[in-house]
């Protein structure tokens, strides 16, 4: 709300500077926003910019905040008080007003002024209206500015003579029915039957609380006025407005609550003024339909109350003023304060409603801070202390942490839809070009790494934890997915490198007896290869290469090694119990194997073979490497592995692990057709 | 006897430091030391030391034998010492960059802000992204015709979804799912539809704090952010309550902070507050009478901008390695 100074100190006794207003106003909660120094014609003024919650329609105006900064500064408050002088015959006889619509408009009235001269404003008004960065009109219309913007009633002046009948009508417009804005240059608009208008015999001559018409406005000929003062429904000139995108000062106010009861006293002010700058004689009468005028609101606050929620010692006597500031009409009743709401006041429903004007006026900053706080200590929470670690143990890992947007493309979220689930969408143009809820972590993670390419950066890991998304139907399913990229580090080392690191959260989330048990997995149409993971029998989530299609959607090459993971649904049981385990008291005897098998061989097939011997005293089977060419036919590969064995009570003997040696290359050599390298 | 030892002992000496290769100090060790060497050739001489001296003797001979053992170690070490430092070192080189990862700046500023908090007694409580008009807007006393409901202002979904606007939803459904009292911190993305530039991005993270007990009061409230600001920002922080509007809160006010902007403390606008409006506690079953509570929401985008003199808040979702690692 753009403010003059000069203009807020015609209602405040003492007046108040420009710091000062700002000052107060910030206080009552109406932050200043920007500030203008205005040069006019016999000196200057200073246009302040307050910020306007929603909720005090009554504060778009200088007579609401001049209200405000003297409620809350003690100064006095000069409202005006209108008492035009009436002459000519009754209005009723001149114009009809036929409200059909008194749901979405409470009160429509109308005045007549005949015989006034149009011409520009007096410097007075002139100067309010330029310091507030309005280009002045004629006097008629700058009236209408100006008692929107000292009282916050939007009013509207037409030209008698242009209106056909003379006739009012508030009604719904036709489908399709045609209505010319006010103003240079504007063209017809099509309207619909959700939008109300004020109407003539023949035609819409006004939108509703939006804008008025071009074919009924005051031209420097008009002599004979009529004066609409109106309040219409909040919801149904937002809508309008919207819809047309016509957004005027006038459509701002109605949408914030003009209250019926406030109607007249502003008409009134409209035509003291336009008969004091504009001439002419007020025509005895208000032509006025509408819905009865809502008595004002009674609300009642209990003190204690009021003092227990703000936890402050504010006397009985204190919220009396504080009130009474504000217009309210107290009444003290024992332990409540009865209230008399004014029209202004739409916003005061309730009894918290009051607290809160207590605690303005009050000051939150008079609310004091304490130098204690009592605790109630909380107990851990695993998921916090699991979704730290396993974040730190990335770090460690070297993987840096990426926060990418949740709303993705089609082209790369594609890819990762499950086969059994739809896409989620926003229903937004602003989204279009990525209106997908990401099916996936890894999208955002592979632009990323893109991005980072463009810019020379790498080799690199990345990580990101976020909320993924599956439509089925008109059902969705949300789970955090952890999403880990990874640049291959060199042709032989496979997916061991991002497994190791997989092994490592598994281990962290479940201690060192867990099992991770990665299958191939050929149905993952967005890895190549791919695995899932398993662990301790529940599903992680995969293991992969990012396929070669999916990668050139995201111009990566090579194609990095990737892997989501559903970890959160882990994290409840964490931390794992750990129970420290004594270290071997004896040495171990290690044997190095040399074998060639089968390219396709997995080493998970062998590595069960030997444990399924169960022999005595075998401590671990550990994969070494493999090798494939040079002596190696093709098809085949050199797989070594090392077998360790050692007794928990002696040294063993060279002599005693050559039989079990021999044994596991008997059952490679039959189950797998295994040769040993010399 | 004890001459010939006396005179062995001094040679002895002098040839070792002498030496200075490992291969002459091993000569020097067999020579005195060895099974044929100098120390064991005069022991035979014992045999004529008159019996009343013999102890003397003995004892001096193996004075001599640890002298010489004791001289011969130091000497190898002092000579390994020499051949082990290798090739010369220099120590102006700089070093290789560690190999460790980043936490994201945000999720850093997050997990900052929540320790704070619970320390402060605060759980953490999460909920659902894609929201339904009941949690992001009924509940929250936010009526149908609400102009915070434009979809302009959301990202709606079909089926009566969106995504939400803020994290006030998890209040909903902790309450809905807790009696109270509760004292719970809800951290998480927020989405509205913003047109990207320095300062407005479509997704942004919230930290909304709720605390519901009997006789919870504006105090209780004020002090809470006070603490946090002073724990967080450090022993300059304040804190500045202006009275504001939220549909979900009432009283309502705007909350500054007094944080340290480049080395100077200064006042930044951090979010919002309020107390609980009782409309929220009647949604979500609660007597009002019976219970009042504190909420208050922060921006994280804007402290960890404001913290880190992060120009663009669209920095923060590049996620440009060289950026996130200046953290």
């Amino acid at each position: 709300m753009l403010t003059s100074v000069r203009w807020i100190n015609d209602y405040l006794d003492p007046p108040a500077t420009a710091d000062e207003q700002a000052e107060l106003a910030t206080r009552a909660g109406f932050p200043l926003e920007g500030r203008e120094d205005i040069a006019l014609p016999d000196g200057t003024d200073v246009c302040q910019d307050f910020e306007m919650t929603s909720n005090r329609g009554d504060c778009v105006s200088h007579v609401g905040l001049a209200r405000e900064i003297a409620a809350i500064s003690g100064r006095h408050l000069k409202i005006p008080h209108p008492a035009p002088s009436v002459a000519g015959p009754p209005a009723g006889t001149l114009v009809s007003v036929t409200n059909r619509e008194p749901r979405r408009c409470p009160l429509y009235t109308a005045r007549i002024i005949r015989g006034a001269t149009i011409k520009p404003s007096p410097d007075w008004l002139r100067d309010r209206l330029l310091a507030r960065g309005e280009i002045p009109r004629n006097n008629v219309v700058d009236a209408t500015n100006f008692v929107l913007f000292e009282l916050g009633q939007p009013t509207h002046v037409f030209d008698l003579a242009k209106l056909a009948g003379p006739e009012i009508i508030v009604r719904m417009a036709d489908e399709k029915e045609s209505f010319l804005p006010l103003g240079e240059g504007e063209r017809a608009i099509t309207l619909t039957t959700d939008d109300l208008v004020i109407a003539d015999r023949e035609r819409a001559v006004a939108l509703a609380g939006v804008k008025g018409g071009g074919l009924t406005a005051v031209t420097e000929n008009s002599t004979d006025l009529l004066l609409e003062a109106a309040t219409f429904d909040p919801v149904t000139v937002r809508n309008t407005s919207r819809r047309h995108g016509i957004a005027s000062a006038s459509s701002y106010r109605f949408e914030r609550i003009v209250h019926p009861g406030q109607v007249n006293g502003a008409a009134e002010r409209l035509a003291e003024i336009i008969l004091e700058i504009a001439g002419g004689e007020l025509c005895r009468d208000v032509v006025a339909d509408g819905a009865p005028i809502p008595e004002r609101r009674r609300v009642s606050m209990r003190m204690d109350r009021c003092r227990q929620l703000l936890g402050v010692s504010i006397s009985d006597e204190q919220m009396h003023e504080f009130l009474d500031r504000l217009g309210f009409e107290t009444h003290p009743t024992g332990e409540r304060i009865e209230c008399l709401v004014p029209v202004t006041r739409p916003d005061i429903e309730r009894e918290i409603d009051l607290i809160e004007e207590v605690s303005r006026m009050f000051g939150h900053d008079r609310i004091p801070v304490e130098e204690t706080i009592a605790v109630r200590v909380a107990p851990p929470q695993p998921t916090e202390l699991a979704r730290r670690a396993v974040a730190d143990e990335l770090v460690g890992a070297g993987f840096i942490e990426a926060v990418t947007h949740t709303l993705t493309d089609e082209n790369s979220a594609e890819p990762f839809r499950p086969n059994d689930a739809s896409l989620l969408r926003v229903d937004d143009d602003r989204a279009r070009s990525s209106p997908i809820l990401q099916p996936s972590v890894l999208p955002g993670l592979l632009h990323v790494r893109r991005y980072n390419a463009d810019n020379g950066v790498g080799p690199l890991r990345l990580f990101e934890s976020a909320a993924v998304f599956h439509g089925h139907g008109q059902e969705h399913t949300e789970r955090i997915a952890l999403g880990l990229v990874m640049d291959a580090e060199d042709d032989t080392s496979g997916l061991r490198p991002l497994r190791g690191v997989v092994e490592r959260l598994a281990t962290l989330l479940r201690g060192p007896e867990t099992t991770l048990d990665v299958r191939p997995d050929e149905k993952t149409a967005w890895l190549a290869p791919g695995a899932t993971v398993e662990l301790d029998g529940e599903r992680l989530g995969r293991i992969g290469r990012l396929a070669p299609a999916v990668a050139r959607r995201f111009e990566l090459d090579p194609s990095p090694l990737v892997a989501e993971l559903f970890v959160e649904e882990m994290y409840a049981s964490f931390p794992p119990d750990t129970e420290a385990q004594p270290l071997p008291a004896f040495p171990a005897i290690e044997r190095d194997l040399s074998v060639v098998v089968a390219d396709d061989l997995a080493w998970t097939d062998v590595n069960a073979a030997i444990v399924g011997l169960e022999l005595d005293h075998l401590d671990a089977i550990d994969f070494v490497t493999t090798f494939r060419g040079g002596s190696v036919p093709a098809g085949r590969k050199s797989l070594t592995l090392r077998l360790r064995f050692r007794a928990p009570n002696r040294t063993l003997t060279h002599e005693e692990v050559g039989p079990p040696v021999t044994c596991v290359i008997e059952t490679l050599s039959s189950r797998f057709a295994a040769e040993v390298r010399g | 006897m004890l001459d010939v030892l006396h005179e062995l002992e001094t040679t002895a000496l002098a040839e070792l430091d002498a030496q200075s290769g490992s291969d002459a100090l091993e000569e020097w060790r067999i020579s005195y030391l060895g099974t044929k060497g100098k120390l064991r050739a005069v022991m035979p001489l014992m045999k004529s030391v008159p019996p009343d001296q013999k102890p003397a003797v003995g004892k001096r001979l193996n004075e001599v034998k640890t002298t010489l053992e004791t001289a011969f170690r130091e000497k190898k070490d002092a000579v390994a010492d020499t051949a082990e430092a290798g090739p010369a070192i220099d120590v102006t080189e700089p070093g290789f960059p560690c190999g460790v990862g980043r936490r994201h700046v945000l999720s850093r500023t997050i997990d900052e802000i929540v320790e704070v908090f619970a320390r402060m007694g605060f759980s953490v409580a999460y909920g659902p992204e894609v929201e339904d008009e009941w949690h992001n807007f009924n509940a929250l006393n936010i009526p149908p015709d609400h102009p915070a409901r434009e979809p302009t202002d959301n990202f709606y979904m079909p089926g009566a979804r969106l995504l939400r606007t803020q994290t006030s939803t998890v209040q909903i459904r902790t309450m809905e799912a807790t009696q109270p009292p509760l004292k719970i911190i809800a951290v998480g993305r927020v989405y509205r539809p913003d047109t990207h530039d320095a300062t407005h991005f479509s997704m942004f993270h919230q930290v909304e704090g709720l605390y519901v007990d009997r006789r919870v009061t504006m105090v209780d409230l004020k002090t809470a952010l006070f603490q946090f600001a002073r724990a967080y920002f450090g022993p300059g922080a304040e804190v500045r309550m202006r009275p504001s509007f939220f549909p979900f809160t009432e009283p309502s006010a705007e909350v500054d902070m007094k944080m340290k902007v480049k080395g100077r403390y200064q006042w930044v606008e951090l979010g919002g507050c309020g107390m609980v409006d009782p409309n929220v506690f009647e949604a979500v079953g609660y007597d009002p009478e019976e219970w009042t509570g504190y909420a208050f929401g922060l921006g994280i985008e804007r402290i960890a901008m404001r913290k880190y003199g992060i120009a663009d808040i669209r920095w923060l979702y590049e996620n440009d390695a060289r950026f996130l690692r200046q953290f």
